[in-house]
């Protein structure tokens, strides 16, 4: 995925263990840049970071006040629509999952001794569709500047055959 | 012994250092959520063991104490429903922290050999 594009990763969770797993796994094993936080407030306070990809707790806190993973999904949506957000959740229900999907989640992994591998696809799959992006954008910006090329040598051309069809009249 | 630490140690991929690093945070965690559900069901709240015992639960997946997974989600369901009895619950909580003191007793020694 990230070995040839440094890629920014948010990872937010409130579990020490969890955190640490995945700081080591992810650093281990791609090229990234890994912001952790332990809460949804921190990690919506760090956006302008602009993460590629963030992996995310359901279930963030004890305080009733502070955000749930759903709460924190809906947030980095509504900032920028193109983030993809892995969901990491302890519970196995398939209503949870679709509940984040809805929300826009790019996927729904249970934390289990399964999760890693299922998270290195997701991220495979994420750096993929990146790269792909990345790939239309540049070939977006070569067609305009095609165009453009066009454009200008349509009007030098024009400006010549002017400038040359008024010089031969003045000749004449 | 309790745990099965198969997963940790192919994650790890023989890393002693980082093994006992894991096993050190799942005692320190189980340590910390003893008192704090053990608060949780003085204050005869049962959303907050809830959440207390969820955590557990994940970190119970990764040391391999996949025995005590039933358990634990019994008390999650017991601690959704609000007609559930406070004493079952905290007979099954019993049943799971002595099974947890147990498990990072003998984790203890892991860390310890190496």
């Amino acid at each position: 995925m990230a070995n040839k594009t440094e890629r920014t990763i948010f990872v937010i969770d409130d579990d020490s263990m969890q955190l640490q797993m995945l700081n080591d796994y992810l650093s281990q094993n791609y090229v990234i840049k890994i912001h952790q936080f332990k809460t949804g407030e921190e990690a919506i306070a760090n956006l302008h970071l602009n993460p590629d990809m963030v992996i995310l707790d359901y279930h963030l806190s004890l305080d009733n006040s502070a955000m749930n993973g759903v709460d924190v999904l809906k947030q980095i949506k509504i900032a920028n629509p193109s983030t993809n957000v892995i969901i990491l959740s302890g519970q196995d229900k398939i209503s949870v999952a679709v509940e984040c999907m809805k929300h826009g989640a790019y996927d729904y992994i249970v934390k289990s001794e399964s999760a890693f591998a299922r998270i290195e696809n997701a991220l495979a799959r994420i750096g993929e569709h990146l790269s792909t992006v990345n790939q239309l954008k540049i070939y977006k910006l070569g067609f305009r500047i095609a165009i453009a090329a066009i454009v200008i040598i349509s009007i030098i051309s024009i400006i010549l055959v002017k400038a040359g069809m008024a010089s031969a009249k003045y000749w004449a | 012994m309790l745990a099965n630490l198969d997963f940790l140690k192919s994650f790890t991929k023989g890393d002693v250092e980082k093994l006992n690093k894991y096993i050190s945070i799942f005692i320190d965690t189980v340590q910390q959520k003893d008192i704090e559900i053990k608060k949780a069901l003085e204050d005869k709240k049962k959303e907050v063991i809830k959440i207390h015992v969820h955590t557990l639960k994940s970190q119970c997946r990764y040391m391999g104490l996949n025995n005590l997974e039933p358990l634990i989600l019994q008390i999650e369901e017991a601690c959704g429903l609000e007609d559930s009895s406070l004493d079952a619950i905290a007979e099954q909580l019993s049943t799971l922290l002595a099974n947890l003191n147990q498990a990072i007793l003998e984790l203890g020694e892991v860390i310890q050999k190496k």
